[in-house]
């Protein structure tokens, strides 16, 4: 089964009873990568939560690697989160940490020693061509290279997967173009990638399924991609 | 990963708990002080009893030593106890001139047994003997026995208390110094859980934070133990002996203790109502 992740009829429900997810299956591949588009309050960050067992489904199962994460123990947590990264669109980023130091954080939880970490923090640096910056502080960085550090965390763990949540939410087209480019050539490498956003811009340019999401409800994958590429062709 | 971010609530707990176990020591050092009296005095209790005037005391003797609990005897005949009391009340002696014969009872004295040194142990000793050929009466401090077992007992019973009492506020107030210590590295934590941090990796810091506050508290606490005793020996007239280091060592391992497990209350409550 080269299945990744598989959703099969999760639905969730939040507290006074919004539902976020309705009956929603998917299955996303090995070495994928995935849009998640759809208005904001659509369910795309629930979706994102879910995987990163954040949060429990109400209805339905959920299968990570393999794994149903369903009714994951809450000491299993911390495992099944070394195999996914996570991006959000606000960075956090520890502010009186240099970019080094937030890093290494993740290092040292691993359990990788004061030599490996160096090592390991070089490489991961220079994938996302921050190599230079290692003793800034994130603050004394431009919002790209901030979600860029964010991403360089996001893979310090080497994780299957790839979680961004709206990554270019908080940037210009030119440094969003730029950070979509990085999460590419991660993916190319073998990682698989679910990036949630609303940039269309990004999601027409991008050769890449399209999941769109509208009031909690999966609608047709390949129909919206195709009608939204389209219509977007249309405009210009 | 750094203690720095809420040093003053630290600091606050650190001095409050120091309190806390202050006054318990305090207790400690005063009930230390009275046990030692009590058992003092435990430690002369005796027991003596009265022969009638015709009696075998070689065999009242080998009766009483078979009896639980007396350690030893020494007999006091009818001459020496005359002679006690004629050198116990010197000016009196004329009282005793009026006597046609010695009235004084021949007696044994006895040491009592560590473990029967209590007002029940003196009972059931003094009810075998009494029972025993020869013997006219069996005496003993009955009342000051009850009374100063009364005594333990009461102190005992605020011991307690107050080691609870003082015990529960130190706790809260470590709690609370560590939630505020959790509160502020909120965002660090979310990370860490966010790459998978376990659970323990993320709790050691703050059973760490908690055991220095603990440890600290009951060092400050026990320095001012000393320092106390040592002012009130040389400006009252009162003398109490400090507690054997044993206790202080306990007092603090207790402080100790005290840190660790509210540490321990507070993350778990925190991860759980965040995880």
């Amino acid at each position: 089964m080269s299945d990744i992740v598989r959703f099969e009829n999760v639905t969730k429900i939040y507290e006074r009873g919004i539902v976020a997810l309705r009956d929603a299956s998917f299955a996303v591949s090995k070495g994928e990568m995935v849009f998640l588009t759809g208005p904001s309050g659509a369910g795309k960050t629930t979706i994102m939560r879910l995987i990163f067992a954040e949060i429990k489904p109400d209805y339905g199962r959920i299968f990570v690697a393999g794994e149903d994460i369903t009714n994951i123990k809450r000491h299993q947590i911390p495992y099944l989160r070394r195999h996914i990264g996570v991006v959000f669109q606000d960075f956090r980023l520890l502010n009186d940490r240099t970019v080094a130091e937030n890093l290494d954080i993740v290092l040292i939880i691993l359990g990788f020693n004061a030599r490996e970490r160096k090592k390991r923090l070089l490489d991961i640096l220079s994938r996302v061509g921050l190599a230079h910056r290692t003793n800034s502080y994130p603050r004394q960085l431009s919002g790209g290279e901030q979600q860029r550090v964010a991403i360089a965390r996001a893979l310090a763990t080497d994780p299957m997967i790839l979680l961004a949540d709206e990554p270019t939410g908080n940037l210009d087209p030119d440094t969003s173009w730029d950070i979509m480019q990085n999460l590419r050539q991660i993916n190319a490498r073998g990682t698989t990638m679910i990036i949630a956003t609303h940039n269309y811009e990004i999601v027409r340019k991008i050769e890449a399924r399209v999941m769109h999401i509208v009031d909690g409800v999966l609608v047709g994958e390949k129909e919206f991609s195709e009608s939204l590429k389209s219509a977007l062709f249309e405009k210009r | 990963m750094g203690f720095g971010a809420s040093r003053g609530g630290s600091i606050s707990a650190v001095l409050i708990s120091a309190l806390a176990i202050l006054l318990m020591g305090i207790f400690l050092t005063i009930s230390f002080n009275i046990f030692k009296i009590v058992e003092e005095a435990q430690s002369e209790v005796q027991m003596e009893v009265f022969l009638e005037d015709d009696a075998d005391y070689n065999k009242v003797e080998v009766s009483i030593a078979r009896v639980n609990g007396v350690m030893d005897m020494f007999y006091v005949s009818k001459e020496q106890a005359e002679e006690e009391f004629r050198r116990a009340f010197k000016e009196d002696r004329g009282l005793l001139d009026v006597l046609d014969k010695n009235y004084f009872p021949a007696s044994f004295r006895l040491k009592i047994d560590y473990g029967y040194r209590s007002s029940k142990g003196m009972a059931e000793i003094a009810k075998s003997i009494s029972e025993i050929d020869g013997v006219e009466d069996v005496e003993y401090a009955k009342v000051w026995l009850e009374r100063l077992e009364r005594v333990a007992k009461i102190l005992r019973t605020t011991g307690i208390i107050t080691g609870v009492v003082f015990s529960v506020v130190a706790m809260v107030i470590i709690a609370g110094a560590i939630k505020l210590s959790i509160y502020a590295r909120k965002k660090k934590i979310a990370i860490m859980m966010l790459v998978g941090a376990s659970n323990s990796f993320i709790r050691s810091p703050f059973l760490i934070e908690g055991a220095l506050i603990g440890i600290v508290g009951g060092l400050f606490a026990c320095g001012a133990i000393y320092a106390i005793i040592f002012l009130v020996n040389k400006y009252t007239i009162i003398h109490p002996t400090s507690p054997p280091l044993e206790y202080m060592l306990a007092l603090i391992g207790f402080s100790f203790l005290i840190g660790v497990i509210s540490a321990q209350i507070s993350v778990s409550s925190f991860l759980r109502e965040d995880g």
